[in-house]
């Protein structure tokens, strides 16, 4: 079975190929879930020992650079040891003028020009991370019992409808489980702060599951070999 | 007269394929060279699934390519894993922009 890349030109399967492995979803989802959990848990417990609160903070603040700042670190170290050996390691192009100028050369001037890849961290940055924040900020402020399952279906639709054409689409199918969930979390009769948090919560564990289903397909179809690099080219 | 002249043309055409650099004409060198003008970098394995090449066959193209300048091989490491990472030069860009220059001025006549 092929892996499920976009199809296209070699820049855009390269920029698709951030994907193959799922890894991103994971770490990016594990750290909203992580930032999430702590939140709930601070709201109901509100510790006061001071070690408690010290906890909580550097939970807040390790989840949030795993999300913004070290996940391109922590995504190439995963890579380095499970996807590179299985199907190598390609630096797709990061200026969308320098692809445009490149497509037009190669395409010899007999085919229109296509469209450029997207850029892949960027992309994921701006549209699945930022509508997951979204879906926390909407169940906030929606007064609940509906505030939950109503902001989990925009983030449904939302994650749907910005990332058909990417580089990472997701099936209709695969977005259904967060208005699912959210309709399930409705019966915890939470606060409304405490929704905002469950909704960043099940938005996390979404994307992580999303990535760990990749990963496996992606293990399964790749068993690990031996590196073509110890031939000499 | 006219005759003439188509021959003449043609006589050009076959001029300009004659002057076409060789080490990017062939099929698979220039796979290599057009996937690596659209990445940044990619190494040995990538390029091989890329491609559907085999071992030896991308071996040798990617040594003669390396050889005239065109592509630059450097061994690293990501984390603790080997790779052996390509990457198009300013020569090798060149040598394919004249290459898709010529072969379109040949199929534009």
């Amino acid at each position: 079975m092929k892996d499920q890349l976009a199809p296209g030109t070699a820049g855009r399967r390269a920029a698709a190929y951030w994907f193959i492995d799922g890894l991103p979803e994971i770490v990016a989802g594990l750290g909203f879930v992580a930032l999430a959990a702590a939140a709930v848990w601070f709201g109901h417990f509100r510790p006061r020992t001071w070690s408690a609160r010290t906890a909580f903070g550097a939970i807040e603040i390790a989840a949030l650079m795993v999300v913004y700042v070290w996940d391109r670190s922590i995504n190439l170290l995963l890579k380095s040891r499970l996807t590179f050996p299985r199907t190598g390691y390609v630096r797709p192009p990061g200026n969308w003028d320098e692809v445009s100028q490149k497509e037009t050369v190669l395409s010899l001037g007999l085919t229109a020009k296509s469209r450029p890849p997207d850029q892949n961290v960027t992309h994921f940055r701006s549209s699945t991370i930022f509508v997951l924040i979204c879906g926390n900020l909407l169940a906030g402020l929606i007064a609940v019992p509906v505030g939950l399952p109503i902001a989990m279906s925009v983030v449904a639709i939302l994650l749907y409808a910005l990332h058909r054409g990417s580089e990472r689409p997701y099936h209709w199918v695969s977005v259904l489980p967060l208005p699912v969930a959210g309709l399930g979390a409705m019966q915890l009769h939470m606060s409304q702060d405490d929704n905002a948090w469950i909704a960043l919560l099940l938005g996390g564990a979404w994307l992580a599951a999303q990535g760990v289903f990749r990963l496996l397909g992606y293990v399964r179809r790749h068993p690990k070999c031996e590196p073509a690099e110890s031939v000499r080219p | 007269m006219r005759a003439r002249g188509e021959r003449a043309a043609v006589n050009e055409r076959i001029r300009e394929i004659s002057q076409l650099d060789r080490l990017v004409h062939e099929p698979v060198r220039l796979q290599i060279l057009m996937f690596l003008q659209e990445v940044e970098e990619a190494d040995f394995l990538y390029l091989q699934r890329e491609g559907g090449f085999t071992q030896g066959n991308l071996s040798g193209h990617l040594s003669k390519l390396e050889d005239a300048g065109y592509v630059r091989i450097r061994k690293l490491f990501k984390g603790k894993t080997p790779l052996t990472v390509c990457r198009l030069t300013a020569a090798g860009e060149k040598a394919l922009r004249t290459y898709c220059e010529q072969m379109r001025g040949i199929m534009q006549r």
